[in-house]
């Protein structure tokens, strides 16, 4: 069984269920999720069958919306090696054999030799990026290498340049438009269509808003698993994309209404920061000892980044944004967010706003610009708010690295700091 | 020009040990002494001209040497880049004290994760962050241009001083001094025999690393008619090894391979060849031309174009005809780990043996590297 045929198996499974035998504690939205992510595996397994190109995206989610536009089929190549499960192992293996670092970010070992395996569609291009971090960088530098596909790397703007670094990027996506209009049989941008998608974004921006609101309330209505998603932008062609947002607000807002949280008694609340074991489940053990996890960072309704400007916006440039420039604009300000500067603030604005006792922060071994500020977001978050931090190594693919009962030592001895501190008896 | 062999010899000794960590900071703090400031810098992409037209000395930062980092552990955990950890710890104890700024890039995320360390400890009265560009292109270059203008204002701000054309030029004169001077160093390094040892040419350009330039020119140029004659202790001519590496700046690692039974006589390295070839073109605009020459000069594997470090390295195995790469992987350093394959099969490719050794920042596990090193050189020998 190859990758997407696993991944078919694996969500009519989970379909079947919950329809069978729903979780009460668990959100009824998460159904929505697999049978969207159903329909899209199944329709990208029909497309590799037929031998269907794809863009290969190495980093940067929203990308999926400007490649869509041009009339690109895409894979987001990191998200992609989040799904892997327990299939990882394989992928590992054929990115060592190869000779790619067995030391650094565990999801760019499995995209590697994920890609390396036959059991994606070929790529016909590939993007990537300055961003987020090298190894995704370098990633996707190596995968079209590999493919010997044209390929376009994108040079994130210096922090604070401001109109400066909005008009590098805009220049950069044209030239990228135009090379790939002249490079891949079948592709011409359509604007309009990028609008469309950030329209879709922009209300489901609001309704991330309103989650997040809703994560203040005590008892927290959603599991910690549940604020762990994030569904991927690889969704957005399935019609019921902007449904899941809604159905997961509505959820929270009627359990937050009727007073019925996720755990019988809550205890405690932390945020759960960088990323986390995906083959494990830390957070029923957290809420086994009475800690609600509502937030991560990087989920549903993981706050703010940076102030929000509309797709309609006319102030900030004096006039209305194309929806290309509208983008480059986003990617300039997503640029001014980088810092551990600006990370260790999100988190404090999170910890004061949802009334948050610790911060868990995973240092996901191999990802270098998290890892090297959790140290100082732990000392802002003693200094300023007085709230503990454990910094917890760890892998999020490589289960075989995994010990389940000395990660969940650290978590108990961490949560015994948490309840001390709060003065709850454990 | 110095005439007698023995004062030649002492004062180029003195020459390629200015790069030791016992003698580095010898001349910041003489410098600093008078009144001066001197700017620190993590990397060969920043152009460290503009420093010297501010009147500051620049300075690239090297970390201990010592195996141990207590101080830096307590944020850089162990898996990460080691030659930041040996860095911050060089700061925290401070060893780095007379430091007044620094310029910090993002070659790798590591560095720029260095910066945010020194931010907030609060680490020296000027700290810039320059982005340099992954890709060599006109889009990049006319950022890249714009990024080293807002590092000039920074500097002029900091100083306290208007850094001119005029003075620029100046220090482009006086940088293009410099690796002329070290071409001819490298072309010597042609020979069958060369004058100067793998392990001494390191020193040599690390050395222009941390001294004032002017005083390195002097001292240089006056020994290059006597390296022109002279005749090093040379373990082995063969093989011919060309290193490539980044931040290996200690002198013992190339001194290894060569007790060993081989001869560097090439490197790629940013403490080496890729610190000073490629001069810059003096006329035009001063900061386009600055700007243009670092983000052009030699590739290295932080770059996207990796085609490029590949045809370079080719290239120098012709013609300084090297017999083989020794390629140093620095541990958690990952543009080298990642690019490593793809240069790798490219050399097997043109026939050219290749021998990945993943070394500390700091000179240990010396009996492997020795053990590896020997047998790479055996197996090269064999051709001879």
């Amino acid at each position: 069984m190859n990758f997407l045929e696993a991944e078919v198996a694996k969500y009519e499974r989970r379909v079947k269920r919950i329809k069978e035998n729903p979780d009460p504690t668990k959100l009824k939205a998460n159904l929505l999720l697999y049978e969207m992510w159903l329909s899209h595996r199944k329709k990208m397994l029909k497309q590799f069958n037929e031998g269907v190109p794809f863009a290969y995206l190495s980093g940067g989610s929203v990308y999926n919306t400007l490649f869509r536009a041009m009339g690109f089929h895409t894979i987001h190549l990191p998200t992609t090696a989040d799904r892997v499960g327990s299939g990882a192992a394989k992928y590992f293996d054929i990115a060592r054999q190869r000779g790619y670092p067995d030391n650094t970010c565990d999801r760019i070992q499995v995209y590697l030799g994920l890609t390396m395996s036959g059991e994606l569609p070929r790529p016909s291009f590939v993007f990537y990026y300055g961003g987020e971090c090298l190894p995704l960088t370098y990633g996707g530098r190596w995968v079209a290498e590999e493919f010997k596909v044209p390929s376009y790397f994108l040079d994130y703007p210096e922090e604070d340049s401001g109109y400066e670094g909005f008009q590098h990027v805009l220049k950069q996506y044209r030239e990228l438009i135009s090379y790939c209009e002249s490079e891949v049989p079948g592709v011409k941008f359509d604007e309009a269509k990028l609008g469309e998608y950030q329209r879709k974004t922009d209300m489901n921006h609001h309704l991330h808003q309103e989650i997040y609101e809703l994560k203040k309330r005590v008892p927290c209505p959603i599991s910690g698993k549940d604020a762990l998603r994030m569904p991927s932008m690889e969704l957005c062609d399935e019609p019921q994309f902007g449904e899941y947002y809604k159905l997961f607000r509505d959820e929270m807002r009627e359990k937050a209404e009727k007073g019925i949280g996720a755990l019988p008694e809550e205890k405690a609340r932390v945020m759960w920061v960088v990323s986390a074991p995906f083959y494990a489940d830390p957070f029923s053990f957290l809420e086994s000892r009475g800690v609600a996890v509502p937030i991560y960072d990087a989920g549903v309704g993981g706050g703010e980044r940076r102030e929000y400007v509309p797709p309609d916006d006319e102030k900030k440039y004096g006039r209305r944004l194309s929806p290309l420039e509208y983008l480059a604009s986003q990617t300039a300000e997503g640029a001014e967010g980088r810092t551990p500067g600006s990370k260790s603030e999100r988190i404090l604005k999170n910890c004061r706003e949802l009334h948050l006792d610790g911060v868990i922060y995973f240092m996901l071994s191999g990802c270098m610009p998290e890892i090297g500020c959790g140290r100082i977001v732990a000392e802002n978050l003693e200094r300023e708010l007085g709230i503990p931090t454990l910094l917890i190594d760890g892998y999020c693919l490589d289960s075989a690295k995994y010990n389940q009962t000395d990660f969940e030592s650290k978590l108990d001895a961490f949560v015994s700091v948490l309840l001390a501190r709060k003065g709850v008896p454990a | 020009m110095v005439q007698n062999t023995v004062t030649a010899e002492k004062r180029l000794k003195k020459l390629v040990e200015a790069g030791q960590e016992a003698n580095r900071f010898n001349w910041a703090k003489e410098w600093k002494a008078q009144g001066k400031k001197v700017i620190g810098l993590v990397d060969t992409y920043i152009p460290e001209e503009i420093i010297y037209a501010a009147g500051a000395l620049p300075w690239h930062i090297f970390g201990t040497w010592r195996q141990n980092v207590p101080l830096a552990s307590v944020y850089r955990p162990p898996n990460t880049c080691r030659y930041c950890a040996h860095v911050l710890e060089s700061f925290m104890s401070g060893q780095l004290d007379f430091l007044d700024g620094a310029v910090g890039s993002d070659w790798d995320d590591d560095r720029r994760v260095l910066w945010f360390q020194w931010t907030h400890l609060k680490m020296m009265s000027f700290r810039y962050q320059l982005h340099v560009p992954l890709k060599d292109s006109d889009l990049a270059r006319i950022q890249f241009t714009a990024n080293v203008t807002r590092l000039k204002k920074g500097l002029e701000k900091f100083c306290g001083v208007e850094i001119t054309d005029q003075s620029l030029a100046d220090a482009i004169g006086v940088y293009n001094k410099m690796r002329s001077l070290l071409t001819r160093v490298y072309e010597m390094r042609k020979r069958d025999v060369p004058p100067l040892t793998g392990a001494e040419t390191l020193g040599l350009t690390t050395a222009a690393m941390v001294m004032p330039k002017d005083e390195y020119i002097k001292e240089l140029e006056a020994l290059l008619p006597y390296l022109e004659t002279r005749k090093p202790v040379i373990t082995s001519p063969h093989p011919r090894l060309l290193v490539s590496a980044d931040r290996l700046d200690n002198p013992a690692y190339i001194a290894l391979i060569e007790d060993a039974g081989a001869l560097v006589a090439m490197d790629d390295m940013d403490t080496g060849s890729r610190y000073f070839w490629n001069e810059v073109p003096v006329n035009g605009d001063p900061i386009e031309a600055l700007s243009r020459r670092y983000l052009s000069k030699l590739a290295c594997p932080r770059m996207t174009f990796w085609d490029r470090q590949v045809s370079q390295v080719k290239e120098w195995v012709k013609e300084w005809k090297i017999d083989g790469i020794v390629n140093f992987t620095m541990s958690y350093s990952y543009p080298r780990f990642f690019g490593m394959p793809y240069f790798r099969d490219q050399m097997e490719t043109a026939g050219i043996p290749f021998l990945t050794i993943q070394r500390e920042y700091y000179l240990g596990s010396v009996g492997q590297l020795r053990t590896r090193v020997e047998a790479f050189a055996e197996t090269l020998a064999e051709d001879f």
